[in-house]
């Protein structure tokens, strides 16, 4: 064997076991756990305000990032996939926080004062906040 | 007696007025794309649709970043160079179920329902026609519909397009209303 063909056969594993590294990389990539964030902390009420006055505005600011909010249920639902809905109350009776919990937790109430921690989607007739867990 | 069955048949009339107005939060909508290269499959249980029974109006809305995908690389990846959820995040369709008279909202049963309407995605909106079905089950409805798409109709375009994303990708929508 040459030292040439040597260097090039070097090569070439050097560079499918980096190949290999990043593509197992991308697949393993974990998954975003807003448990790990730390979150922009305001009330139900302020979030919802905020969208009422300049969506456009409150998209730039709050989408795709994790987000603390505190309120107080006003309705407790399951999705069609069985998992806990919450929608946190504002000072809007027609729109709220709808929250959608990793985990279901059959604990909380109507009435309760809770603070949720998730990604915000946007809003459609509320605002919308995902992958969410319950702050103790 | 008068005022007596007056109240009464406003009384029927609104409580069945209310009644023709479906509504969900929390319908799914996925879709799933396939090359040679991979697959992509998306999901979001957060999809808001009302459904009135009399007229035939339908509507979804649903916010891009709700859609889930299997990791996050593919979904940072969707939601950053096709999607471009940053500067759409909703996608919506607004139409009427053309064949809504066939349909008895106060049967069980399976009906198959044509839906025809716009679609908006990726900030472009497109006329189309849909094939579903509509099953009601204790007087609540249920929609089901896939509906194939092509990419490029809504400005979803470039390298990606035919290599990791197909050129049409499928639409499936499951909403179950209260």
């Amino acid at each position: 064997m040459s030292k040439g063909f040597k260097i090039t056969l070097l090569v070439f594993f050097i560079l499918i076991v980096a190949g290999s590294i990043v593509a197992y990389r991308m697949f393993t990539k974990p998954r975003r756990d807003v448990a790990n964030e730390k979150g922009i902390v305001l009330t139900a009420a302020q979030l919802v305000n905020e969208f009422q006055q300049d969506e456009t505005a409150a998209n730039a600011k709050y989408l795709d990032k994790p987000i603390e909010v505190s309120g107080t249920v006003a309705d407790v639902k399951n999705n069609q996939e069985g998992n806990t809905t919450l929608l946190l109350s504002s000072n809007d009776a027609m729109t709220g926080v709808f929250c959608t919990l990793k985990q279901n937790n059959s604990s909380i109430k109507a009435g309760s004062a809770v603070t949720v921690k998730g990604i915000c989607h946007g809003m459609l007739s509320d605002v919308r906040i995902g992958e969410a867990i319950i702050v103790p | 007696m008068v005022r007596f069955f007056a109240v009464l048949l406003l009384v029927t009339f609104c409580t069945t007025a209310n009644a023709q107005l479906f509504s969900t939060k929390t319908g799914v909508i996925s879709f799933f794309s396939s090359t040679p290269l991979e697959d992509i499959q998306a999901k979001s249980n957060d999809v808001e649709s009302k459904l009135l029974s009399t007229t035939g109006q339908v509507t979804f809305l649903m916010l891009i970043k709700s859609f889930r995908f299997p990791n996050q690389e593919m979904e940072e990846h969707a939601n950053e160079s096709y999607f471009e959820s940053d500067k759409f995040p909703k996608a919506d369709f607004k139409g009427v179920i053309t064949n809504i008279s066939s349909i008895n909202f106060a049967k069980d049963g399976s009906y198959p329902a044509t839906v025809k309407g716009n679609l908006t995605i990726h900030g472009i909106t497109k006329e189309l026609t849909a094939n579903g079905t509509i099953t009601i089950k204790g007087g609540k409805p249920a929609v089901k519909s896939k509906l194939p798409i092509k990419v490029t109709d809504f400005g979803i375009s470039g390298k990606i397009v035919g290599k990791e994303l197909a050129h049409t990708i499928d639409i499936t929508i499951d909403c179950k209303y209260d």
